[in-house]
């Protein structure tokens, strides 16, 4: 009875799940229109569905009386700004609809040294492509505030991006490139413009905004029988729905080879990437070796590029917070998820026609790597430093790209963007994009920072 | 004694003493040639007032309101001393010319071009009035970039000196700063004025002090002034914030319950509502003395 319900419709709520505000809004509201959050769609969810008289499941029954007049209506539990109280209603004189900012596309044809300095936002058939697999948590924040998303054409996205289309017709062991540069000069930022700019492209995109929620412990493991590995079913699977969801239309064209026995189910020759990583979305258990079998195709792939983007990829050279079964930290080449994306970025397995790219981030302190810092140049020892040599050899052959502060006239940009999407108090003038510039010294999420609160 | 609180004032028409005599004013003004403390009393410049004064910004947005001039007294006083004093015109003008040509604003550097260019008597007077109506208390008119800085705004700035503990100002500062960009996420529309109204609708406006009356306490409804209020609604509106379920962290809280207090539910309206229900019933202790 109850999945029955499930199914019939995206709306339903359920006892004692109702979803928070947030959740509401964004099923009221189309995926593709999911940038255009009008006030009307967030009054309509903050209503809560009048429960239908039918279904009984709809009321919780207050504990340990099973007498029927007894029964009370789940109250709504989560903290949104409307509900202590039980009524949410929304004074409409400050929740404004938004109104986004007119911004050109970020396309392959747009991204060129004449466009350097201006804001361009993703394309229409990339975003709802980056929604499935979210944002970086602190661009995240940026992109909540003003829209549509959007990020500047820098110099360095126009260099990097040469680059990247070079190695369209490369082997990816050639070209695996890192994203380095200070805390909040902009990585994540040019991994994004990278993954849009080959999703226009009609490359086969791979992306992870968050490869430290991999390690961190946050999903379930086993070990597998008579190996020294361990496999994260929910992971694997989340995964592989993931990448279908973005490179449909591409996977559909390719098919496998030849016949695989994954898990239980068995995989004839000639069925289509995108129904093999659905397999592997309904089934957590085999979806490990689906994604094995999925990359092992694509690494044959002559007639569309792949792009491999991870970002926080620092958490991938270091212990992960995962415990073997002596109690001592796991490295991550015993994931088998990870130690398949280690296998690209160290070149032990190659894409025929790709690219890899990853990027290090500074957010968590937690995830630094001292290994990468050290190989890629970042910090200094002495030559007598002993590295743990497991985590060196996955270092081997990556190409570095340092990522620098703004430019004035990229920072004139964003401030110029920044002004239109009307988040500065006062008079947007000369002076104040001065001013913080100055302060923020062209980094770009200080630079964000003094525009958007001042400090 | 007195003449330090005269200079603390700023204001140069108090006469301690009997009117100087011409010869007085002369020698003291061949004596304060180069020297500036003196000078500076006689006229409340003060090398330090000049510093300050050179805060205002060079070209408003917004035309400044005049300057403040404290007392028509100044001039009729600075009248009756030229009157006076004819024949020492040259040696005031001449302190004068030098006191101004170490002054830094442009006001004053306009008084010295009229100052050389006019005649001695007639414009004199009009001269040393503008400036004297420049190197007074100025006022400083707040830039259009500090009406919201945590600093400078008066209602920002006692948010965050209210939020902050152990003297970690900085802190308090993120603290608010995130929660009113996360305002501005969730409404888009602008968060001071949210914080704003949000503070005043949870402002109460009586309080209640005990006093002893005979053997029996009452509760007597007293006024509050601006920033008493203001303190109340925030403490409210932070004792609210903590009780909030499911969101982490503080700024999170805080923009929800800023936006609760504008929605017209939340725990610190509930408080707000009830300081006045009792205020109301004690209405009649309102005039008691005590």
């Amino acid at each position: 009875m109850a999945h029955r319900l499930l199914s019939s419709s995206t709306l339903l709520l359920l006892p004692r799940t109702q979803p928070s505000l947030a959740a509401r809004v964004k099923a009221a509201v189309p995926v593709q229109y999911a940038n255009y959050v009008t006030a009307s769609s967030v009054v309509l969810a903050a209503k809560p569905k009048p429960k239908p008289k039918a279904g009984g499941a709809k009321v919780v029954q207050t504990k340990g009386r099973a007498n029927s007049f007894r029964k009370k209506i789940s109250a709504d539990e989560d903290a949104s700004e409307g509900s202590i109280g039980g009524s949410s209603r929304q004074n409409e004189k400050y929740y404004k609809p938004v109104t986004p900012v007119k911004v050109e596309e970020f396309l392959p044809s747009t991204v060129t040294k004449e466009n350097i300095g201006q804001v361009l936002g993703f394309p229409s058939n990339v975003l709802p492509a980056l929604n499935h697999t979210g944002y970086p948590t602190l661009l995240n924040e940026q992109f909540n505030l003003i829209k549509p998303t959007a990020l500047v054409v820098r110099e360095s996205t126009v260099n990097f991006l040469e680059k990247i289309d070079k190695a369209m017709k490369t082997p990816s062991a050639q070209s695996r490139l890192v994203l380095t540069g200070r805390s909040g000069s902009g990585k994540s930022a040019m991994l994004l413009q990278t993954v849009s700019h080959c999703l226009s492209s009609g490359w086969v995109v791979i992306y992870v905004p968050k490869a430290s929620t991999w390690v961190n412990s946050s999903f379930a493991y086993n070990k597998v029988f008579d190996s020294t590995t361990f496999v994260q079913p929910t992971l694997a699977s989340n995964i592989a729905s993931q990448i279908n969801s973005i490179n449909k239309r591409a996977l559909s064209k390719i098919v496998t080879s030849g016949a695989v026995k994954v898990g239980r189910h068995e995989i004839a020759q000639g069925t289509t990437l995108s129904a093999l990583l659905e397999m592997g979305t309904k089934d957590p258990s085999a979806a490990q070796d689906v994604m094995e079998v999925f990359m092992k195709e694509m690494n044959s792939q002559n007639t569309i590029p792949t792009l491999i983007a991870v970002d926080e990829v620092n958490s991938f050279f270091r212990q992960t917070q995962y415990f073997d079964q002596d109690g001592k930290k796991l490295d991550p080449e015993f994931l088998r998820l990870p130690r398949l994306f280690l296998n690209y970025i160290s070149g032990k397995s190659s894409l025929n026609h790709g690219a890899v790219v990853i990027a290090t981030s500074d957010s968590l302190l937690e995830n630094k790597s001292e290994v990468l810092d050290i190989v890629l140049g970042a910090k200094q020892v002495s030559p007598y430093y002993r590295l743990p040599p497991n985590l060196v050899s996955w270092t081997e052959g990556l190409t570095r790209f340092d990522v620098p502060n703004y430019t004035r006239t990229e920072a004139k940009g964003v401030f110029d963007y920044y002004k239109k999407g009307n988040i500065f108090f006062d008079a947007a003038t000369e002076s104040l994009f001065l001013n913080r510039f100055i302060i923020s010294g062209g980094n770009p999420r200080n630079f964000f920072t003094a525009c958007a609160k001042g400090i | 004694m007195l003449r330090n609180f005269a200079r603390l004032s700023g204001v140069s028409s108090v006469r301690i003493w009997a009117p100087r005599t011409p010869i007085q004013t002369a020698a003291r003004a061949t004596a304060a040639l180069g020297k500036g403390p003196i000078a500076s009393f006689h006229k409340a410049i003060h090398p330090a007032f000049d510093a300050v004064t050179s805060n205002a910004a060079v070209s408003p947005s917004t035309p400044l309101p005049p300057p403040m001039v404290t007392s028509s007294q100044d001039n009729d006083n600075d009248s009756r001393v030229v009157s006076s004093t004819p024949a020492n015109d040259p040696t005031i003008e001449v302190e004068k010319a030098e006191v101004s040509q170490t002054a830094t604003t442009t006001t004053t550097t306009t008084a010295v071009a009229v100052a050389t260019a006019a005649d001695q008597q007639g414009e004199e007077v009009e001269e040393r009035e503008e400036r004297d109506e420049s190197t007074f208390a100025e006022f400083v008119p707040v830039s259009s970039e500090q009406e919201h800085s945590l600093n400078s705004n008066p209602i920002l700035h006692q948010l965050v000196n209210t939020i902050m503990m152990d003297g970690k100002k900085a802190r308090a500062q993120r603290f608010v700063a995130d929660a009113m960009l996360e305002i501005r996420s969730r409404t888009h529309s602008d968060p001071y004025q949210i914080v704003l109204d949000a503070l005043e609708l949870a402002s109460p406006i009586l309080k209640l002090t005990p006093i002893k009356k005979g053997s029996k306490m009452l509760q007597v409804p007293t006024p509050m002034t601006e920033r008493q209020r203001r303190r109340r609604a925030i403490m409210w509106i932070l004792g609210a914030s903590d009780k909030r379920k499911g969101e982490k962290r503080f700024k999170d809280r805080l923009a929800s319950e800023f936006l609760a207090v504008v929605n017209g539910n939340s725990g610190a309206l509930l408080k707000k509502n009830q300081q006045h229900k009792m205020a109301l019933a004690n209405r009649a202790n309102a005039s008691l003395k005590y």
